[in-house]
């Protein structure tokens, strides 16, 4: 530490300060226990803890007793933020009143491993943004806990194993709804939710229906693949996911990760159509190999009004593309050539074999299959990038209208989906 | 360029000046109201002192300059200016740091703010219990025995 010449020295100023500053831009920043026993310094810190804005309990190590009083005491008229963390069941029978004792804004609620019982209501009439993480949660109790929440607002559904319908209909104010689905815990297979304008998607390679989704406007889609089975399920997949860019065709923001672009390829190759859409700004998160080409190049064609376009070489659980290829081959595709872009290129067939030639054509190819394309980024994972990047500039073509950006980055395998 | 920029004067309580430019002082919620209210050259800031506003003048001009208008190289300027940040706090005495948190509390810039009370949370964060924080923030407990025992017994579990 300081040294014990300091500590003696020390004044104590920090307890003149005003609570607001003590509780909103001090106590916030550290652990709610060490802020909790701030109580016992003196008279004047008794109860300032009481007033911190955000408050995290692990409820696991407490008894159900100390979790209420503690709760009793705190007092908060605005919570930005509550955070309850259990994975026991005996606590079940009690985390419908420890969250009901938080009055205001809730921000962020995760009941990590429970199974929240059917019983469960709620009554919370600010809360905006609810996450709720690995619940073992029927649709039944998600619409009672949803009911109580009326001006919800952001919702969040990671592996919610027990969900089907996912009906948001009555959700009125809800624009945001994050979804992630793992063959092991199914999560909701269809989706009702006419308000929302934003959806993020991660869906796994079990069926998933947009049953309404009429006012999104942007969507962010990629499928979590567990090889679990010998022979992907390729027919299935495509329909999925040709049945899910239907419902996307008004929305202006789109993102799709490497297995959507994948299943896209499958289908492009062999000869599916597809909806138009009147996507503005487009992300691609994928590695450039020839596997992805042709599905990117439909998504381009068919997106007339596209502005700007993101590809991001992003190293994110992937299908393995033998199978790919063993499915072409039984569909009596030629695999020499079925991969080809239309202009007749044949691209790397691994990520790890892409040269500065294949980002010239990837760059030419999104040139000639665009119209209204002002901006195209493409951030490269440095892992793969076995050229340097200012080899490309000499083979691109140039082009007054679009603005081309080529950068590195690393770790993005890191980044949360 | 050098004639657009607009510069102010800035005075401490006890009469030292900074001169600064305009955009510096912007980072300052009430120096920009004070600049836009009344536009005078000179601004007194009886609140604060010289030595105290000379670190809120070098925190501002930091970072101003490093405003990066949407650029995608904006990251690295980020981290640069995280590593500024560390360095500024790391050889700040506490006493320092409080009246620099009264300054900018003061002055509302919430950043400087921030920061500064984020270094006292990393003080109280880093004792090992309650009676190392005392010594450290030199608090001196009011309690009497019973009293101490009844708030220990509040929470307990806080005190494990």
């Amino acid at each position: 530490m300081t040294g014990d010449r300091k500590i003696k020295e020390a004044v104590d100023r920090i307890s003149n300060l005003p609570d607001e500053i003590l509780q909103q831009h001090i106590l916030c920043y550290i652990p709610t226990k060490v802020s909790i026993s701030t109580s016992i310094l003196s008279r004047r810190w008794r109860h300032v803890w009481c007033n911190i804005p955000s408050i995290s309990l692990d409820v696991d190590t407490l008894t159900a007793a100390s979790v209420n009083e503690t709760l009793n005491r705190y007092t908060a008229l605005k919570t930005k933020s509550f955070h309850l963390k259990t994975t026991r069941r005996k606590n079940i029978p009690h985390v419908d009143r420890w969250i009901s004792s938080v009055k205001q804004i809730n921000i962020k609620l995760s009941y990590s491993h429970t199974i929240v019982p059917l019983e469960c209501t709620v009554s919370l009439t600010s809360l905006q943004k609810l996450s709720l993480s690995c619940c073992t949660l029927f649709d039944e109790s998600l619409a009672k806990i949803l009911s109580g929440c009326p001006v919800l607002e952001n919702l969040t559904l990671y592996h919610c194993g027990e969900l089907k319908v996912l009906d948001l209909t009555k959700s009125k104010r809800l624009r945001t709804l994050q979804i992630r689905r793992h063959v092991s815990v199914p999560g909701p297979t269809h989706i009702v939710a006419p308000h929302i304008h934003c959806l993020r998607l991660l869906n796994s390679q079990l069926s998933c229906t947009f049953v309404d989704v009429a006012s999104l406007t942007e969507a962010k889609l990629d499928i979590c693949y567990v090889p679990m089975f010998f022979n992907l399920k390729a027919d299935f997949l495509q329909v999925m996911v040709l049945k899910m860019l239907e419902k996307l065709q008004n929305a202006e923001t789109l993102s799709f990760g490497e297995n959507f672009i994948l299943i896209l390829s499958l289908a492009e190759i062999r000869g599916v159509p597809f909806p138009m859409f009147k996507v503005k700004a487009l992300t691609l998160d994928t590695k450039i190999s020839q596997y992805v080409i042709p599905g990117m190049e439909r998504l381009l064609q068919n997106s007339p009004e596209l502005e700007k376009l993101t590809v991001r070489a992003r190293n994110f659980n992937t299908l393995l593309e033998k199978h790919l290829d063993k499915y072409l081959e039984l569909q009596g595709f030629n695999l020499n050539t079925c991969w080809r872009s239309k202009d007749g290129d044949s691209w790397n067939k691994c990520c790890v074999y892409a040269k500065s030639k294949h980002l010239a054509s990837l760059v030419e190819l999104v040139l000639n299959n665009t119209k209204k394309l002002n901006k195209m980024v493409v951030q490269l994972d440095e892992n793969y990038l076995k050229f340097k990047i200012e080899d490309v500039v000499p083979r691109l073509r140039r082009n007054k209208n679009v603005n081309v950006v080529l950068s590195t980055t690393k770790l993005m395998a890191l980044e949360k989906w | 360029m050098e004639n657009e920029k607009k510069m102010i004067t800035l005075k401490s309580s006890d009469d030292v000046t900074f001169e600064v430019e305009e955009a510096v002082v912007l980072e300052s919620q009430f120096l920009s109201h004070l600049v836009q209210d009344c536009p005078a050259p000179e601004h007194k800031i009886k609140e604060v002192t010289g030595k105290i506003l000379s670190k809120v003048v070098e925190y501002c001009e930091k970072h101003v300059v490093v405003v990066v208008d949407g650029g995608d190289s904006s990251s690295s300027s980020g981290d640069d200016l995280k590593k500024w940040d560390d360095k500024f706090i790391k050889e700040m005495d506490l006493s320092t740091v409080y009246d620099l948190i009264a300054a900018a509390n003061y002055l509302n810039i919430q950043a400087l703010l921030d920061l500064m009370c984020q270094r006292v949370a990393d003080v109280i964060t880093a004792c090992k219990d309650h009676k190392e924080i005392r010594e450290t923030l030199g608090i001196v407990s009011d309690y009497t025995a019973e009293e101490e025992a009844e708030v220990l017994k509040e929470n307990e579990w806080a005190f494990d």
